[in-house]
C-alpha cells in the first residue's frame, strides 16, 4: 500500500520537501497536484493527520518556549489545551465549504497542508529561545518584527486558504473568496466572542462604571 | 527492498523528535519543594500573578502548577482576567498531582486599574466601583493586591488605598524600568510605600511575574512567611503583610523589617532555575537540538519514498 512506485504516483513523489512547504512556496501548482493525485491513505487518517500535526507543533512550541526543551507532559497537556482551535477550524471549514463535492476528510487534509506559515513562525521563535545565549535580551528588541512576522504568517495562511478553495476544491473565484471570508469571519468571530463572554474585552473599553 | 531503503527523511526526523522528547523529559527536573523554616514561620516562594490560555496566556490550568513546581515555587495564584474557574481547575489538579499550593483568584482587569484578587471562589464583577470590588473580595475571604500600580492608576486607587492588602513592588517591568505604555517600576514601589503610610496596618510587598508565556513564571516572586504551608496560611500571611521581596539589586522590601533580618541572618536557599534558556547539562543541550531538528524535519521534509527508477 505504501509502495509509491506500485500505485498511482502521489503528488509529492520525487520531491525532497513536505506538502506543507511546497504549498507555502508554490500554492497553486501544489494544490493542483495534491487534488489530482491524492495519496492512498485511509480517509480517516487523511482527516485527522493535519490537525494532529498542528497539535504536535503547538505542543512542542509551548514546551520549547516554556521549558527550553521537549517534555512529554508539557507537549501532551498543551496539545490537549489547544485542541479546541483545530476543532474550531474544522467546524468552520466544514460550514464555509458546505455542499462542496469533496469529502470532508479531504477538505480538512488539503486545508491543513496550508499551515506552513504558522509552523515556520513557531519553529523560528522556538529557535530564538533555544539557541540564543540570552533569550530575553534577544527577543526584547525583536518584539515588533516577531509580531509583524506573525501577522504575515496569518495573512499568507489566509491566502493559502483561498488557493485551497479555488484550486484544491475547484471553486470559482467569487465562491472561493466568499467562502474564505466566511471561514475567517466565523473562526475569528468565535474567538472574539469567547473574549466577550468571559469579560476580557469590554472592561478594557469601558471608560468608567 | 531492504529495510534501510524504506526509511525516509521523515522517519529520521520522527526519530530525532522522539530522542528529543526522551532526553528532554529525563533532563527536566525540579528543585526540592519543602518550605524552609525561619523563626516561627515557614517561608514559601510564591508567584501571585499568572494567566492561562483561557485568556491571553500560553499554558493551561493543568500545566501551570507543574511549571511552577519546576521553577521552584511553593505557592502560585492563578489570576485569570475576570475569571475564577481556571484557578479552580489548577487547584484541583495541583492537589491531585502533589504540586504546589495553588490559590484561586482573578485579575480584575479594567481600563482604569488592574487588581489581583487572591483566595476568592466567585467571579468579582468588574463593572462596579473599585470600593465595591474590594468589598466583594474581602467578603469572600480573599485579599486585594494592587497589580503593577502604575501612576496612571493612582487616582483610581487613592480612595481605597487603606483597603488594599498588598501591592506589587516587583514586576517584569523592572527589567526595563518602564514599559512601552509608560508604567514605571519606581512608581510601583512608591505606591506601596504610600499605601503602607495610609493604612493602619502593613501592606504586603508582592513580587509577581504577571506570567503569560515563555520561561518567566516565578521570575519575580514573593517570600511568604506563613504559619502553615496551606492556602489559608498564605492568605493569613498576606493579610498581615508578612512578605519579603527582593529587587534586581538585591535590596529587600517588606512591611515587616524583622523578616528581612531573619533572611539576612540565615539566607534563603535560592535554587530557582536560571531565567535564561541555557541548557542544564550535555543531555539537555543535545536533546533540545535533536528535538528541534526533528520537528523541523517533520514539517519540511518529504514523507514518502522517492519513486524507484524504472527497471529497479
Amino acid at each position: 500500500m505504501n509502495d509509491v512506485a506500485a500505485s498511482a504516483p502521489a503528488a509529492d513523489a520525487g520531491s525532497a520537501w513536505s506538502p506543507e512547504l511546497r504549498v507555502l512556496l508554490r500554492p497553486r501548482a501544489t494544490y493542483a497536484r495534491l487534488r489530482a493525485a491524492p495519496d492512498d491513505a485511509r480517509p480517516l487518517w487523511r482527516g485527522v493527520r493535519g490537525p494532529l500535526l498542528w497539535l504536535l507543533v503547538v505542543g512542542a512550541f509551548v514546551s520549547f518556549t516554556t521549558a527550553g526543551r521537549l517534555v512529554w507532559w508539557e507537549i501532551l497537556l498543551s496539545a490537549s489545551a489547544w485542541a479546541f482551535l483545530p476543532l474550531l477550524q474544522v467546524a468552520w471549514l466544514a460550514a464555509a465549504t458546505a455542499r462542496v463535492p469533496v469529502p470532508l476528510a479531504d477538505r480538512v487534509d488539503l486545508w491543513f497542508r496550508g499551515q506552513a506559515p504558522i509552523y515556520l513562525w513557531f519553529l523560528a521563535l522556538s529557535a530564538l529561545c533555544l539557541f540564543t545565549p540570552h533569550a530575553r535580551l534577544a527577543i526584547e528588541p525583536l518584539v515588533f518584527p516577531i509580531v509583524l512576522a506573525l501577522a504575515a504568517a496569518i495573512g499568507w495562511g489566509a491566502y493559502l486558504t483561498f488557493v485551497c478553495l479555488r484550486v484544491g476544491f475547484r471553486l470559482g473565484r467569487a465562491s472561493a473568496l466568499l467562502r474564505t471570508l466566511g471561514f475567517y469571519v466565523g473562526y475569528g468571530g468565535t474567538l472574539v466572542g469567547w473574549y466577550l463572554v468571559t469579560d476580557n474585552l469590554q472592561p478594557l473599553l469601558a471608560a468608567r462604571t | 527492498m531492504s529495510a534501510l531503503s524504506r526509511v525516509t527523511p521523515h522517519h529520521v526526523a520522527a526519530a530525532l523528535l522522539a530522542l528529543g522528547v526522551v532526553g528532554g523529559s529525563l533532563a527536566d527536573t525540579h528543585p526540592p519543594t519543602e518550605p524552609e523554616r525561619r523563626g516561627d514561620y515557614l517561608v514559601l516562594r510564591a508567584d501571585f500573578h499568572a494567566h492561562t490560555r483561557f485568556s491571553d496566556g500560553f499554558l493551561s490550568p493543568l500545566e501551570l502548577p507543574l511549571v511552577a513546581r519546576r521553577e521552584g515555587l511553593q505557592a502560585l495564584a492563578v489570576t485569570e482576567h475576570n475569571l475564577v474557574f481556571p484557578s479552580q481547575l489548577a487547584r484541583s489538579w495541583s492537589e491531585l498531582v502533589g504540586g504546589p499550593i495553588v490559590l484561586t483568584g482573578a485579575e480584575i482587569t479594567t481600563r482604569r486599574y488592574h487588581l489581583i484578587a487572591v483566595g476568592i471562589e466567585r467571579t468579582v464583577a468588574w463593572d462596579q466601583p473599585l470600593a465595591a470590588v474590594i468589598a466583594d473580595i474581602h467578603a469572600q475571604g480573599g485579599v486585594a493586591i494592587a497589580a503593577h500600580p502604575a501612576r496612571a492608576f493612582w487616582d483610581e486607587y487613592a480612595p481605597v488605598m487603606d483597603e488594599l492588602d498588598g501591592a506589587e513592588v516587583m514586576h517584569p517591568i523592572a527589567y526595563r524600568g518602564e514599559s512601552p505604555n509608560g508604567w514605571r517600576w519606581e512608581d510601583m514601589v512608591a505606591f506601596w510605600r504610600r499605601a503602607n503610610a495610609a493604612k493602619g496596618r502593613p501592606v504586603a510587598a508582592i513580587g509577581s511575574s504577571d506570567y503569560h508565556f515563555f520561561k518567566a513564571l516565578g521570575t519575580m516572586h514573593t517570600y511568604v512567611f506563613a504559619k502553615e504551608a496551606t492556602a489559608e496560611g498564605v492568605l493569613d500571611a498576606l493579610r498581615d503583610g508578612r512578605t519579603v521581596v527582593y529587587d534586581l539589586d538585591g535590596n529587600a522590601l517588606s512591611a515587616h523589617p524583622e523578616l528581612i533580618e531573619l533572611l539576612r541572618a540565615e539566607p534563603f536557599r535560592d535554587d530557582l532555575k536560571p531565567r535564561a534558556y541555557a541548557a542544564e547539562g550535555a543531555l539537555d543541550a543535545v536533546a533540545r537540538t535533536l528535538g528541534w531538528l526533528g520537528l523541523a524535519g517533520l514539517l519540511l521534509l518529504r514523507r514518502r519514498r522517492a519513486p524507484r527508477p524504472a527497471g529497479a
